[in-house]
């Protein structure tokens, strides 16, 4: 079977999307592979060689996956397409002749990814705030992060936001690598806005050995959050955040939420109208439908759903189909 | 957050990545109908390319399978080469049910290295696949073409005694299944046996069969669909030979050393290191290595990896001492 595969496959950088690219890195972040593995994947996805300088220390490789010798220098390094992983690093692709569609994307996602991986690896107290979020860390060395952070005492909240969010609020922040991929976290104890135009989910006050529970409540915040809202804060989450966690239990998304993912963009149209608005009248004025067109379209729809978004029980059955279609999608929220 | 299914080790991250990022290219479960698909992509021109970008010759030869029904072998070697030297017989895989007798020659862990390093000549076969030629077409057309290759050792080029077999997956298997039929019939001799992740085992027994059930690559599916089209309703019952599946073979004396290799995750990780204890177990050498979290075929999907760099490197370092290069 082996050389049926060989023959099938082979990755082609022109036909990678850009999803695949984002999912790559975030499974090597997962496998917590070093950097040079990382280097390797993005050489491998563009198809060009990918390099990492850090200060005189130069890391090629080609794509086939061999190290290549060292650039003369970081100086020619860096007249290639690249990106700044902290503290003066750098990683760049070196491509010749016309950029690929996904080459700066490729690079993005690389230069997250080495940023996430050197800070993991750094000696300690550069991990603070993984460590904080981490309900994988004792009870203790999550104390010993927030000290650091000078957190301790403070009543703190998590906010969750995309890894490329600009420009970050203020708190101590890091990039953590979540089961649904890469996710900023920003800790917050004054209580601080989210700028215009960023995506967030802000997650649960508390003390700061509870910031393990506040992140997940603001990763579930995020994925909840839509171009119509933004910004998802847990607290107005109310029960739907038990009923989210739940949810992720299970392998499988929910039938009501199926049920919803399977009608039409006018369907959903119509139904999002109703939920906003309740009427059939401001339904057709909001989609200038004739209110019997309305009418017939949700007879239609409460027979597709099983249940009447009408009725009182339907619309809360409905409003809950929402959140579990949300969160049966991958990654962490539409963009 | 899934709870079905059964644990299994998981894959190394970087062949992981691969695997998501060729999903839809690469499903885990073939089905008996994709059988066609699977065989309809031309292979000829740029094998043709492969070999003459490392000055390697080839030479068409008609030879008697089995039951005398004709068949082809191919002579690979370098350009201009004289002499003598080892002899590689190659046994492509492809599930029993697809691949030609190029699949596997040209590739990154592919023989084509070993004729260039060693100054080796190769003779790669093309068997007759099930279903349309069921057991014991393929492991006797294979036997036939290595009863050729020792009786033209001398024309070919070949040092009797530096003769191996090779061969990957289902070609692992007829490699493994030729051994036993060489040693049982007094047929030729071999130097060695190298299984790359071979299809030993018809029964679907195992753990790892259950572990890779819908995931990774040539799943628990797959493989029945291989058997099945191999031995029909004989798969999993008492009228199976050891030549067809060398899993059931109960005397191991007396076969040539083997290379074995597999991932962790995948379907023949089991039957392979049984065949290995039981090579060992009757006083047989044998080098195996279980690439930790390699499923089947990962150095030919993503030859890059790490791992995928560390095993064709184990496997030409075994050659080497077996030819005594």
């Amino acid at each position: 079977m082996q050389e049926l595969v060989g023959r099938l496959t082979a990755l082609d950088p022109e036909a990678i999307e850009t999803l695949k690219v984002i999912s790559y890195f975030d499974t090597l972040l997962a496998g917590s592979v070093g950097v040079e593995t990382l280097i390797r994947g993005a050489a491998v996805l563009s198809g060009a060689v990918a390099g990492h300088a850090v200060g005189d220390r130069l890391l090629r490789i080609a794509p086939d996956g061999e190290r290549l010798p060292p650039s003369e220098s970081a100086d020619a390094a860096s007249a290639w397409p690249s990106r700044p992983t902290g503290d003066g690093a750098f990683v760049w692709l070196e491509r010749t002749g016309p950029a690929h569609a996904n080459d700066a994307m490729v690079l993005e996602r690389l230069a997250l990814a080495v940023s996430v991986t050197t800070a993991r690896r750094a000696p300690a107290g550069t991990g603070a705030v993984e460590l904080a979020v981490s309900a994988a860390a004792s009870a203790d060395e999550r104390g010993t992060a927030a000290a650091r952070l000078r957190l301790d005492g403070r009543t703190v909240r998590a906010v969750a936001l995309p890894p490329s969010a600009e420009p970050i609020p203020p708190g101590p922040t890091a990039l953590i690598a979540t089961a649904r991929g890469l996710a900023r976290a920003v800790l917050d104890a004054d209580g601080v806005d989210v700028p215009e135009g960023v995506r967030a989910g802000i997650g649960t006050a508390g003390p700061p050995e509870r910031l393990p529970e506040s992140w997940t409540a603001a990763l579930i915040a995020l994925r909840l959050t839509s171009p119509l809202r933004p910004v998802v804060d847990a607290r107005d989450l109310g029960g739907l955040l038990l009923v989210a966690e739940a949810a992720d239990r299970s392998a499988e998304p929910h039938p009501d939420a199926i049920a919803l993912e399977r009608l039409d963009d006018r369907a959903r149209a119509v139904l999002a109208a109703f939920e906003a608005t309740g009427s059939l009248r401001a339904v057709a004025a909001r989609l200038g439908m004739h209110h019997s067109t309305v009418q017939a379209k949700l007879d239609g729809l409460a027979v597709a759903l099983g249940y009447d978004p009408r009725e009182p029980e339907g619309r809360t059955r409905l409003a809950l189909a929402e959140t579990l279609a949300a969160l049966a999608r991958p990654g962490l929220g539409a963009e | 957050m899934t709870t079905t299914t059964t644990s299994r080790p998981p894959f190394d991250p970087e062949l992981e990545a691969v695997l998501g990022a060729l999903a839809e290219q690469v499903p885990p479960s073939i089905t008996p109908e994709m059988i066609p698909f699977l065989r309809q992509s031309p292979i000829m021109g740029p094998v043709d390319e492969l070999l003459a970008e490392r000055g390697i010759t080839r030479r068409d030869v008609s030879i008697s399978g089995f039951q005398g029904a004709e068949i082809v072998v191919s002579v690979l070697a370098k350009e201009g080469r004289v002499g003598t030297g080892p002899g590689i017989y190659h046994t492509h895989g492809g599930g029993m049910i697809a691949g030609d007798r190029f699949a596997g020659v040209a590739g990154v862990a592919g023989i084509a290295e070993w004729i260039d390093r060693f100054d080796a000549v190769a003779v790669t076969v093309e068997y007759r696949l099930a279903p349309e030629f069921p057991d014991p077409f393929p492991v006797e057309d294979c036997y036939a073409g290595l009863v050729w290759t020792a009786e033209h050792a001398e024309e070919l080029g070949i040092d009797p005694a530096r003769l191996i077999i090779a061969g990957a997956s289902a070609g692992g298997g007829l490699a493994a299944g030729v051994a036993l039929l060489a040693r049982d019939r007094g047929g030729p001799a071999l130097a060695g046996q190298m299984l790359i992740c071979p299809m030993l085992d018809d029964r679907d027994q195992t753990i790892s069969t259950r572990q890779i059930d819908g995931v990774g690559v040539w799943d628990r599916t797959s493989n029945l669909t291989g058997w099945n089209a191999l031995l029909g309703e004989r798969r999993g019952g008492d009228d199976v030979s050891p030549y067809a599946a060398p899993a059931r073979a109960t005397d191991h004396t007396g076969l040539p050393p083997a290379f074995i290799d597999c991932g962790s995750a995948e379907v023949f990780r089991d039957e392979d290191v049984a065949y290995a204890t039981s090579l060992w177990a009757a006083g047989v050498q044998a080098e195996l290595h279980v690439w930790p979290g390699g499923f089947h075929g990962f150095d030919m999907m993503a030859p890059h990896a790490a791992i995928s760099k560390a095993a064709p490197e184990a496997r030409t370092n075994w050659v080497a001492r077996i030819f005594g290069a």
